[in-house]
């Protein structure tokens, strides 16, 4: 039975004249790669963010800097896709030219599939910084300044005012932007597919692209519609973790 | 004392570097695809980083022109952001007004049924759009990128119900104290308007702003018919196109780039970004009201 559908399958595709890659991602592979994209770019674009923003906050010209930090936000996903892809080009692309000006070896960025997610996640957090830091600044403006003249009357430096007031008080904030932008993330497209085209094995492939891939490319419907029921289901079941985690941290935010 | 002020100024400048090292970085990218655009094939694709070329080719430009029709492209793009935009404002004031202004029978339930669609993948939706084009005949015309599909134009509606329920309600909770994560949003977006737009902070001033940004950006719809004749396809693809046509000017694959295989790229993640967001808002107020 098995063997009847699968070349049937190929009939149909050897009809259909469509090309269908050797090597056809699974859905737990996807899946898997999918999380380690959501979290990578999830943590470490809020960590970035904060520092960023608590550093900008009183800066001089902060205007100017928020403007600079908030372009990629405005920016086309696709067209930050395209422009990175050709700064990780392995031979003459700006970041190993600038590597190898330094006599480092060149680092295969988005075809050693060690390294491609973690390309692709750097270029994420480049485009998601801002974001992050204008709501985390509207968050660090509703902190009462008193606690820090406290805080400084008492002898407190700059970091121990970091971590023990501005931390613990723009946890609602944080919390907020985790929730966003893991879910964000799960539904992810654009960068993996404009930049992730060459790397070997499909190795960053995300749930979304499949669900595309697996539709209009290989034209099999069913098993689309099954990977994106399957996505909405991983969602909805992380929106209720998230709203859980929103109940505790949001009460406890504020006792 | 002395001491001190040392170690204050020290740490300034520190701040001061991190802060202009991290915007270098940002603007790079920036940077580098305008000056790509003005170099040569030969520059480009030097072993040597060439952070400016030797003579600035304005002609790439004029070949863009030339070579890719990057006016339609602009022009698609101008008729599906101007379209959806207005048809948004039009159906989801309606429906934001109605949710936030009227008291009937099952509000609720038909509010939260809208808003659990925010919560939906948009690869949900491809795949049954696709099929309800399919049946209306739009596939391969301009209506599909024209028309704001039924599953996106539920979601701009919830979007903005959601947040003129929204105003309504923060209004209250202001006076009501200090904040929560919701106001917070709340103020991101004046501080968003204040520097980025003036000072539209009202609604329906800078909403229509971010639904253009927003429409401009999807190339969704376009993309459901993945064979689309070139004359339908928005600008984020002229932009891709261009951006390789300046870079690879001197490749005769050109033509066979700007066929239709390589314009299939759905999804909207911006879109989906601020409907989230507006979601989560309305989360958090809830769970913080109750």
């Amino acid at each position: 039975m098995e063997h009847v559908g699968s070349s049937f399958e190929s009939e149909e595709r050897r009809l259909l004249g469509i090309f269908v890659p050797a090597e056809r991602p699974d859905v737990p592979g996807c899946f898997q790669e999918h999380a380690c994209l959501c979290s990578g770019d999830g943590f470490f674009d809020i960590v970035v963010a904060l520092v960023l923003a608590v550093l900008i906050n009183n800066a001089k010209l902060s205007v100017l800097w928020r403007f600079i930090y908030f372009a990629p936000v405005v920016t086309p996903q696709v067209a930050i896709g395209t422009i990175w892809g050709y700064l990780y080009r392995p031979n003459n692309g700006l970041f190993n030219s600038i590597l190898r000006l330094f006599g480092i070896k060149p680092i295969y960025w988005l075809t050693d599939p060690n390294v491609a997610l973690w390309s692709i996640i750097i270029t994420a957090i480049w485009a998601g910084i801002g974001g992050s830091m204008l709501i985390i600044t509207a968050g660090l403006k509703n902190i009462p300044q008193d606690y820090y003249d406290a805080a400084k009357i008492d002898g407190a430096g700059p970091f121990r005012q970091f971590f023990h007031i501005t931390v613990p008080l723009l946890s609602p904030t944080l919390l907020f932007l985790t929730a966003t932008g893991f879910i964000g993330a799960w539904q992810v497209f654009d960068l993996p597919f404009t930049m992730g085209r060459n790397a070997p094995a499909r190795s960053v492939m995300t749930v979304s692209w499949y669900v595309y891939e697996t539709a209009f490319q290989s034209l099999r419907m069913g098993r689309a519609s099954a990977g994106a029921f399957l996505l909405f289901c991983v969602i909805f079941g992380f929106t209720l973790f998230i709203l859980w985690l929103f109940r505790r941290g949001g009460i406890k935010g504020y006792e | 004392m002395n001491r001190k002020k040392v170690i204050r100024i020290v740490l300034e400048i520190i701040r001061y570097v991190i802060i202009i090292f991290g915007a270098f970085w940002m603007i790079l990218p920036f940077f580098w695809l305008f000056s790509a655009s003005l170099m040569s094939p030969q520059e480009l694709m030097s072993d040597v980083p060439k952070w400016l070329p030797e003579k600035p080719q304005w002609n790439n430009y004029l070949q863009v022109l030339k070579r890719i029709p990057i006016l339609t492209y602009y022009k698609n793009s101008l008729i599906v952001a101007s379209s959806v935009t207005l048809l948004v404002l039009l159906t989801s004031s309606m429906a934001g007004f109605a949710f936030a202004k009227l008291r009937f029978l099952g509000r609720k339930i038909l509010f939260s049924f809208v808003l659990s669609t925010m919560m939906f993948p948009v690869f949900i939706f491809l795949i049954p759009v696709y099929y309800l084009m399919k049946l209306f005949g739009w596939l391969n015309s301009l209506s599909v990128t024209h028309c704001p599909l039924c599953g996106e134009r539920i979601w701009n509606i919830s979007d903005e119900t959601v947040h003129t329920d929204d105003t309504r309600r923060t209004v209250g909770l202001c006076s009501a104290g200090r904040c929560e994560g919701i106001q917070d949003l709340h103020m991101d977006h004046l501080a968003f308007d204040k520097t980025s737009f003036g000072n539209a902070c009202d609604t329906h001033i800078h909403r229509p702003m971010e639904f253009f940004l927003v429409a401009a950006d999807s190339y969704f719809n376009s993309t459901k018919t993945h064979d689309l004749a070139r004359r339908y396809i928005p600008t984020v693809f002229g932009v891709l196109h261009g951006g390789d046509a300046t870079l690879n000017l001197n490749s005769a694959r050109l033509s066979s780039d700007t066929d239709g295989r390589r314009i299939s790229v759905p999804a909207k993640v911006l879109h989906s970004r601020f409907c989230a967001q507006r979601l989560w808002k309305l989360v958090m107020k809830e769970l913080t009201e109750g």
